[in-house]
């Protein structure tokens, strides 16, 4: 298609798509004393670092590259963003780009628990001549924190995946595919070496289909499907079972988090907060988002969470959500970025400040 | 003119009865407009809340509509230069670029 015709269709599609303005939840009218402390990272192309106590932004750094997700340091001190170029490494103390780490596109990279490592999902597009692209397999790589990200590991995964839980001495491996399938592999298996399972709880609804997030707490991995009644599958990752919770009607998932002290499990729904009892394994209680949402990030403390609004009038936002009682706290505009990935500073990196 | 199925795949999709609900979603992504088609594959109103421009960022790395959105794995960074979809949206290339 020519750019005079995506254009076009881009246009009619905005104009299409506007339609009555929902009902804007209502916001907190007095601030009460306590507000959040966080520091909060939100990203397209280009990042923000948000202080959410002023709600403001108080550091921009452009990356000029599609920013997949946002990782930091168990300290805080440092953040890890998966781009489309490779992995950048962010000083956090001083908001500032620190260096790039790789230069195959990544589309998730993590810190192990020992914080030593950096674990990163990566693949390597192959461009000819013709202007045809080959998609190469994925690759899990660890790269060594301690010994200046130097790498340490590298496993070729297979095609297309979006999504890997690596492998731990005593629990499964998890990976999601761009298809939506969903592959275990027991403790020290090969991550190409999974095998597909079929998610209880899904198999009567023929058009569900897994979205491709993951989100973990300890042994526990939620893997999202949207369907005529959308739910979270919960996957133990130590005896390979699954279980699903109903989210009690069909939405689109685009974005998951546990709390702190694994009790809940939020999901950003688009348009609403839902909140999962993880002990009921029910609904139990959702909040209407002003505008449509991606991502979400919860803070150390449990008390918040954070959420893109990838578009608020010419910008974007993220927006604040008290946890208890769930209401909309706070919204921070964003005057030149659209943002469609979300991340909380640990507080242990806040004394720096 | 009638169209017959040549293959058993194309024999069991022409048995199966139309939907009464034409999606104008791919997958679970909403990144398209196709007037007439403003339902989900499910029959919901947009998904979406505000049209493509809120999901299109979600929607690139796991799926594509032709010629709309590339495939986000074989254009990884195909957003570089759209920081912000409601000013820069000019600046997505088209594929081939």
């Amino acid at each position: 298609m020519h750019r005079a015709g995506l254009t076009l269709l881009l246009a009619a599609a905005s104009f299409a798509c506007k339609k009555e303005a929902p009902v804007a939840p209502k916001i907190e009218e007095k601030k009460p004393a306590e507000a959040p402390q966080e520091i909060v990272y939100a990203a397209s192309s280009a990042l923000r670092v948000i202080d959410a106590r002023q709600g403001k932004v108080i550091a921009s750094i452009p990356i000029q590259h599609t920013i997949y997700s946002i990782q930091f340091s168990l300290d805080g001190s440092a953040a890890y963003l998966a781009t489309g170029a490779g992995v950048f490494e962010v000083d956090a103390n001083a908001h500032r780009l620190r260096g790039q780490l790789t230069d195959r596109p990544a589309s998730w990279a993590a810190v192990d628990a020992s914080g030593s490592k950096l674990e990163v999902l990566e693949h390597e597009v192959i461009v000819h001549k013709d202007g045809t692209r080959d998609i190469e397999p994925f690759h899990w790589v660890a790269l060594d924190l301690t010994a200046g990200a130097k790498p340490i590991a590298d496993e070729e995964i297979g095609q297309r995946v979006m999504f890997v839980v690596p492998p731990r001495e005593d629990r499964h491996h998890l990976v999601v595919t761009a298809d939506g399938e969903v592959r275990l592999g027991k403790p020290k298996t090969r991550l190409a070496d999974g095998a597909a399972v079929a998610l209880k709880g899904t198999a009567k609804d023929e058009k569900a289909r897994v979205r491709h997030m993951v989100a973990t707490r300890g042994n526990s991995a939620f893997v999202p499907v949207e369907g005529a009644t959308s739910e979270v599958v919960e996957i133990d990752l130590v005896s390979g079972d699954s279980r699903a919770m109903s989210l009690e009607r069909s939405v689109r998932i685009r974005g998951m988090a546990a709390t702190p002290d694994g009790k809940s499990l939020l999901v950003n729904a688009v348009g609403e907060l839902i909140v999962v009892d993880l002990e009921t394994r029910a609904v139990r209680s959702a909040l209407e988002l002003p505008g449509a949402h991606v991502g979400l990030a919860i803070s150390d403390d449990g008390k918040w969470a954070f959420l893109a609004q990838t578009v608020d009038g010419t910008g974007g936002a993220v927006t604040i959500v008290r946890l208890d009682p769930l209401a909309v706290h706070a919204k921070v505009h964003l005057d030149d970025i659209s943002p469609w990935t979300v991340a909380v500073r640990p507080r242990a990196g806040m004394a720096s400040l | 003119m009638a169209i017959k199925p040549l293959n058993r795949k194309a024999a069991s999709l022409i048995a199966k009865p139309p939907d009464d609900a034409r999606p104008f979603s791919f997958g679970d992504c909403c990144p398209g407009f196709l007037p007439g088609w403003e339902v989900d594959q499910f029959g919901n109103p947009d998904q979406c809340g505000g049209g493509w421009a809120s999901d299109i960022y979600a929607c690139q790395p796991g799926c594509y509509w032709t010629a709309q959105v590339p495939d986000g794995m074989a254009y990884p960074d195909w957003f570089s230069r759209c920081a912000n979809v409601s000013q820069d949206w000019v600046n997505l290339c088209t594929v081939p670029d």
